[in-house]
């Protein structure tokens, strides 16, 4: 009995010393694979149905569209298709795609295939499926084009392409069911894109595990890697300690507080890419005191921004109204808000609302930044005499409340993201009727105005680019003088990533996404 | 003779059969009650799955068609008993978020998190009842005293601090062992087939992943002993401390036993009744408490799933695990009970 005992001893320590001798270093030579870490797994491998950062690091690496932004930019440029044309009347756009191009299952890219990928987000009719709504038809006039018409002139219709991941079709065909004749239930756990990685082997809950595929129609340079696997750590503490012992290489879904701790980190480097995202809170301006503009002028005069920027340590400035800066030079120029106690005083003074009175805060809980801006605002507007009362929830239940009007708070706090380089497209998601919070959308504030809808609308029709602009700069300016929103922070995108890595995190995918063909490591 | 004796024995059988009946009903009493809180719970809360399924730009034709998709548009009562008709058939429905079938989430993480609670639960049942018998017997010692300094830290800091520090010192730094995660079975080719990482190294014979896994073990075992070990060594002290009070042991030693002998074959079985009843209660509590564990580590078990679940409000998932944990605490502590009259011949006739 006691020499079995002796020999399980044995057994277990010798095993955990040859595994000790085993995982050794680094190999100079050897393949170099990306880790990423990220504190949530994607429900899904369907790229129709992927609309969150946690689902973007794995369509946009295995999947490709018609084009595509140019890494760290907002810029267009081809990736499936080679080259485009539009007709006259800018409704029709006509793909010409690249030969030689294969997908993970070895079939070809040919124009019915693109057709029947594109048919079937549409079908799907989930998160990528919302930037088609404008898609009139979509048809193959030769093996080697597609043609897409629109309903409506839509100028700004091709950054919405990178969002439409082109799946195989012979893939549709083979895994289709009488029962399922968009094969859903094989694409969300299989993949035949014809990105620079195919799926190897999904872990569920523990890691995605993505190779290089050897048939993918452009070069590895040197330093690219060639291997990526994306785990799931969903404890941020234990995440960034991996990325100090070098364990893991990249990080999804850091805030700025975190960026600001990683920077003294060892071996750590905080990756700065351009960021099209602002921190607002908007107000809901349906109800009480808050359907005067003045008292939302003078909240937003009162709010400290300084603080909330000091907060950040370095890795967000203070906003300057509805868009972020990135959109364009006028933009950025714009003066940022600075707190003005007297003046927000005089205007609620002027309202009739000098006594005060009380607000509710809305909250996200366990997100320190969100707890922060609270505590904030509270304090701030003490000094107006108006009282806050903060309400910290979890996620599902702040969507729940900001669904209905009469459950939504007074003031809450989001994370506004651009999903394409269409500045318009962003001011919609805040400003639209549509989007109202009980309809769906991201509007908070809950804000209806048809004139305004017609305005941000009419910007994807102006043909020409500064026009285009130039329209969308003056809507900016006239959406900040109605104070829907405190315009609180622009963050900085700036990721901590380990030592010896170069590349970009991509702003327009909810800031967390890394086209991993695009990074290099010589570390 | 020969009648009476058929008589007997098949007395004996329709009453341990009546008493299994019984057994097996109140289980189905007792999940049925979970289930039904738990759905009510659930759909009390102000939250809407179908909104989080669809996405952030899902407009509200989409939310819709998930919520059809997913049988929310239907009245609470018909999705109640369309839930518990399914249950009866073995069918817990599909999670919102991963659209597969729970059933099949639940055996592919569930044996991970077995891993976990085995080796966390005979661990600090061996060294809870080791160190409470020796601070029962040694009551001033200096190893006692440290005893309950540690059992008090052991209560007092929450599990998820204890792992973090164990992450801290023993990974980050002295690089004993990983610092979250199990298996990395593509790393070592190990096919998956239990969802246990020894188990599965251990069936592709590969020693190397057999070593990293237990090795993987050590911290997340390490923080659920320390967190449950307090429990176990104080009520075997304080049982036995009142056992070795008793005149039968006063009786023993005026006959010469050995005081070894006293405190392990008369004391301690007599003592640790009530311990294994704490133990059943602790394995059941073991399963939804890892969750913070497996978070803290990585561990992608079923503490993981049901994180995510709560997260995203992933009603199946979360009535799935409720029933899991349910029935495993039932079942445990039936096994205890079944222990008791082996440990105390005074039950025996009950």
């Amino acid at each position: 009995m006691r020499s079995k005992l002796f020999k399980v001893i044995a057994l277990l320590s010798a095993s955990i010393f040859i595994a000790s001798c085993s995982s050794g270093g680094d190999n100079a030579d050897a393949p170099i694979t990306a880790v990423y870490s990220n504190i949530a797994e994607t429900a899904t491998l369907d790229p129709a149905i992927i609309f969150s950062s946690d689902g973007f690091v794995f369509a946009r690496n295995v999947y490709e569209g018609l084009v595509e932004y140019k890494p760290g930019t907002v810029e267009i440029q081809p990736l499936l298709a080679e080259s485009w044309e539009t007709s006259d009347d800018g409704l029709t756009f006509t793909f010409t795609l690249r030969s030689g191009v294969k997908f993970h299952d070895g079939s070809d890219l040919t124009g019915e295939g693109v057709v029947a990928a594109l048919e079937r987000i549409k079908g799907v009719n989930q998160g990528p499926a919302s930037f088609m709504a404008n898609i009139k038809s979509i048809t193959a006039p030769s093996d080697n084009q597609v043609a897409i018409t629109l309903n409506n002139v839509d100028y700004t219709f091709l950054g919405k392409l990178p969002k439409l991941p082109i799946v195989s079709a012979a893939a549709i065909e083979a895994n289709k069911t009488d029962a399922d004749p968009l094969a859903s239930e094989w694409f969300a756990s299989n993949a035949a894109g014809s990105g620079p990685y195919k799926l190897d082997t999904w872990q569920r809950n523990q890691a995605i595990n993505l190779v290089a595929f050897e048939d993918y129609w452009r070069e590895f340079e040197a330093g690219t890697p060639t291997a990526v696997t994306l785990r799931v750590d969903p404890e941020i503490a234990t995440a960034m300690q991996l990325l100090e012992t070098g364990e893991i290489d990249f990080m999804g879904a850091v805030g700025p507080d975190d960026s600001a701790r990683a920077q003294n980190m060892e071996g750590v480097q905080v990756l700065e890419s351009p960021s099209y995202y602002g921190q607002v809170m908007p107000m809901n301006v349906t109800r009480g005191p808050l359907k005067d503009v003045r008292v939302r002028k003078a909240i937003a005069l009162a709010f400290d921004y300084q603080a909330m920027v000091d907060f950040y340590q370095g890795f967000a400035e203070p906003s300057n109204g509805p868009l972020p800066t990135g959109f364009s030079a006028n933009i950025a120029a714009r003066p940022r808000y600075e707190r003005n106690v007297e003046e927000a005083k005089k205007l609620l003074a002027e309202a009739g609302y000098a006594k005060g009175f009380e607000l509710e805060y809305i909250g996200l809980k366990g997100l320190s930044y969100f707890e922060f801006a609270g505590t904030l605002i509270e304090q701030n507007l003490k000094e107006l005499g108006i009282t806050v009362k903060q309400t910290l929830i979890p996620w599902p239940e702040m969507a729940a409340s900001y669904s209905k009007r009469d459950t939504a708070g007074d003031i809450t706090f989001l994370n506004m993201s651009a999903f394409t380089n269409d500045a318009g497209a962003y001011l919609g998601q805040s400003y639209l009727s549509t989007n109202a919070g009980d309809k769906g959308g991201y509007n908070w504030s809950f804000y209806e105005d048809k004139a305004l809808d017609a305005k941000i609308n009419g910007l994807s029709q102006i043909a020409d680019e500064g026009e285009r602009m130039a329209a969308t700069e003056a809507l900016n300016a006239e959406i900040a003088e109605l104070y829907l929103s405190i315009y609180v922070t622009q963050p900085k995108l700036a990721q901590p990533v380990k030592a010896g890595w170069t590349g970009y995190y991509d702003s327009l995918d909810a800031n967390y996404s890394v086209r991993f063909f695009y990074t290099r490591y010589n570390g | 003779m020969k009648n009476a004796r058929t008589l007997t024995s098949r007395s004996r059988f329709l009453s341990r059969a009546a008493r299994i009946l019984n057994r097996l009903w109140w289980l189905l009493v007792v999940v049925w009650t979970a289930v039904t809180l738990t759905f009510v719970l659930s759909r009390l809360i102000p939250a809407d799955p179908a909104r989080l399924a669809a996405g952030l730009q899902a407009g509200p034709e989409q939310v819709e068609e998930v919520r059809r998709q997913l049988g929310l548009d239907r009245p609470l009562l018909e999705q109640y008993f369309n839930y518990l008709s399914g249950v009866a058939r073995f069918d817990l429905g599909k999670s919102i978020q991963t659209r597969q079938p729970v059933v099949d989430d639940i055996f592919k993480y569930l044996p991970a998190t077995l891993e976990l609670v085995f080796a966390a639960f005979i661990t600090y049942a061996i060294l809870g009842i080791v160190f409470g018998v020796l601070w029962a017997r040694f009551p001033r010692s200096l190893g006692s005293k440290a005893l309950s300094l540690f059992t008090v830290l052991g209560v007092a800091l929450p599990v998820f601090w204890i792992g973090l520090i164990l992450q801290v010192v023993f990974a980050a730094n002295l690089k004993w062992f990983p610092l979250a995660g199990n298996l990395p079975y593509s790393k070592y080719q190990v096919e998956f087939v239990t969802g246990m990482g020894t188990v599965d190294a251990l069936l592709a014979g590969d020693i190397p992943a057999f070593g990293f896994a237990l090795k993987a073990m050590v911290l997340p075992v390490t923080a659920l002993v320390i967190s449950q070990f307090a429990v176990s060594t104080r009520l075997t002290r304080s049982t036995m401390t009142s056992e070795l009070q008793k005149q039968y042991v006063t009786a023993a030693r005026a006959r010469g036993s050995s005081e070894t002998r006293i405190t392990i074959f008369d004391a301690l079985r007599n003592a640790l009744n009530p311990v294994i009843t704490m133990l059943g209660l602790q394995f059941g509590w073991l399963l939804g408490g890892t969750i913070l564990v497996e978070v803290v580590f990585s561990w992608p078990g079923l503490g993981l799933y049901a994180f995510n679940a709560f997260r995203t409000f992933d009603y199946n998932p979360i009535l799935a695990i409720t029933i899991v944990i349910t029935i495993t605490f039932v079942i445990v502590n039936e096994l205890v009970s079944l222990l008791y009259p082996k440990l105390d011949p005074r039950l025996r006739s009950q």
